[in-house]
């Protein structure tokens, strides 16, 4: 049985698209991330062209967040006012990133920047995340007490300080923007949502508790990754509604196994799990970066400025 | 009663005076029906008809080719071209062991979507030329299908192009030669042309709706996406509120 996309003119297995949806829903739901950093090469693999699959993408990341953030507001566990302050850097980041974008594509080289961006910050989040999960499992296992270590550095001296209650802060507002900026600027380069570089930041420069983390972040990348899909839909027109209605229909699948998933596992054999997901797709975009196929080999993709 | 045979003078004389300009117009007509005939029947060809009717089966569209030729012996060549499709070709290099894609500036920046060759006999219509086909046979651009058409001891002649479902929607055009290559030695020579086909793809129904929604509505259907997002995802928080 087949599909027929229209925006990607192309015909795919509905199931095998719900399938991956699932799969990478499933992710979500136990990590708390949206999962667009698995679901792009995901797509790329299954033959959707990659400007349609990073654009779509993106309604699923967004559709995918609004569930999250709505589940984790009635806990009372979203930071509005960080949320919204995260929200205006993004948005600022976006369309920052979008230009640059362009730029790139003019100059021939935006294969070449996501893929160094993608190697870079995987390589990092995922390092970071697998020494600090480890860490943290063998001092629990030697009966140590398990806490995040907050330390004072420089960026909580910036002006414009102000108080986040629900996250028990007292830190510039300039902190929240400018990570905000940057997630933005690497959501539009990289088609994410930015969820795996935003939940890090927000713990280990920010210093927020992790309870509110997952619920601020999938507020901030609503609007992000809303902004990303009307960008695309309006000026790139690679939006495609019956792939995101799929991926949808997989990612709610998904989440909810996931959800039931990792009450099976305590938080740092999930982190450690995570790490080893971001470590692997680092490692694979770094060996197609670097390794294998001929000297020349000849190719050909869209003539319309898509990721390809 | 005088009148009469003057008045009929008169008009015999405008006739005789108009004629020159019927006999000039039938003369042209006869000159553009003689010039044309030799492309449409050359002297192989006695009398040719062809058909063309697509259909969509099993997620392929199946184009079936059928007619008929005069001269049976010498081998038919069947050449569809797509709509025309912008495209950037790359090749792949290493710059300090690193490999990156460079578009290649000299290469064809509009090709058919699909083209796809077909001939009667067991030898591939021609080999890929260079790289960049062969690039476009890797990714289904380019289909050359040897023996892919059945020619009867009769003259009929049958074949069917299986494109992709993702075939883009345009005007497809089909040629339909007698391929002299190779027959009596003249390897260089003209193919005949036989007939030429064109049909439409044509997206319909709730595709055609989102297709051109996208196209020609970019910023409502881009908000209408945004919206169905949100929609989305408020309405599986609210169905899976009381399962968690």
């Amino acid at each position: 049985m087949s599909m027929y996309l229209p925006i990607a003119e192309m015909a795919t297995n509905p199931f095998v698209i719900v399938f991956f949806g699932a799969l990478v829903g499933a992710m979500s739901g136990m990590f708390g991330v949206g999962g667009g950093f698995l679901m792009a090469p995901i797509l790329f693999f299954v033959g959707i062209p990659p400007s349609v699959a990073v654009s779509t993408e993106a309604t699923q990341i967004c559709a995918a967040s609004v569930s999250g953030s709505l589940a984790h507001f009635r806990r009372g566990n979203l930071d509005i006012k960080m949320g919204v302050l995260l929200t205006g850097g993004g948005l600022l980041g976006s369309t920052v990133g979008v230009l640059v974008f362009r730029w790139l594509v003019s100059m021939g080289s935006v294969d070449l920047v996501i893929q160094i961006f993608y190697v870079l910050f995987l390589g990092g989040v995922g390092g970071m995340m697998l020494v600090e999960s480890l860490q943290a499992i063998l001092r629990r296992r030697a009966g140590k007490a398990v806490s995040l270590r907050r330390r004072h550095g420089f960026m909580h001296g910036l002006p414009f300080r102000t108080k986040f209650p629900r996250s028990k802060l007292y830190i510039s507002a300039l902190l929240p923007i400018t990570v905000g900026v940057g997630v933005g600027f690497l959501s539009a380069i990289m088609g994410v949502g930015g969820g795996f570089i935003m939940v890090p930041a927000m713990i280990y420069l920010l210093g927020m508790p992790t309870l509110v983390v997952v619920g601020t972040s999938l507020f901030t990348i609503i609007f992000v990754t809303a902004n990303n899909t009307l960008q695309h839909a309006w000026f790139n027109g690679t939006v495609d509604l019956v792939l995101a209605g799929l991926l949808l229909l997989g990612g709610v699948i998904g989440a909810q196994i996931g959800v039931r998933l990792s009450g099976r596992f305590n938080a740092e054999q999930l982190r450690v799990l995570l790490a080893i997901i971001v470590l692997a797709v680092c490692i694979k975009i770094l060996m197609d970066l670097l390794v294998g196929g001929p000297a020349v080999q000849f190719s050909f993709g869209q003539g319309d400025g898509g990721h390809a | 009663m005088p009148d009469r045979p003057l008045r009929h003078f008169r008009w015999s004389r405008r006739l005789l005076a108009l004629s020159p300009f019927p006999l000039a117009l039938l003369t042209l007509l006869m000159l553009l029906a003689f010039a044309a005939a030799p492309r449409a029947q050359g002297p192989d060809v006695a009398a040719v008809e062809s058909q063309v009717s697509v259909g969509l089966f099993s997620g392929k569209i199946i184009v079936r080719t059928f007619g008929s030729t005069a001269s049976q012996d010498v081998p038919v060549r069947l050449e569809l071209i797509g709509p025309p499709r912008e495209v950037v070709f790359t090749q792949s290099v290493r710059r300090f062991g690193v490999k990156v894609n460079e578009p290649i500036d000299a290469a064809p920046q509009t090709i058919p979507a699909i083209r796809a060759e077909l001939s009667s006999t067991e030898r591939p219509p021609r080999p890929a030329e260079g790289p960049l086909e062969a690039a476009m046979i890797r990714d289904g651009a380019l289909l050359l299908l040897p023996g892919a058409i059945k020619l009867e001891p009769t003259g009929l002649f049958f074949a069917e192009i299986p494109l992709p479902a993702s075939a883009p929607p345009g005007r497809y055009s089909i040629l339909i030669f007698h391929d002299h290559t190779g027959t009596d030695g003249a390897a260089d020579a003209e193919p005949v042309v036989l007939a030429a086909e064109t049909f439409e793809i044509r997206q319909r129904g709730f595709v055609a709706l989102v297709s051109r929604g996208a196209k020609d509505y970019a910023f409502l259907y881009g908000l209408l996406c945004v919206l169905v997002a949100l929609s989305a995802g408020g309405f599986t928080e609210r169905v899976f509120r009381n399962r968690r």
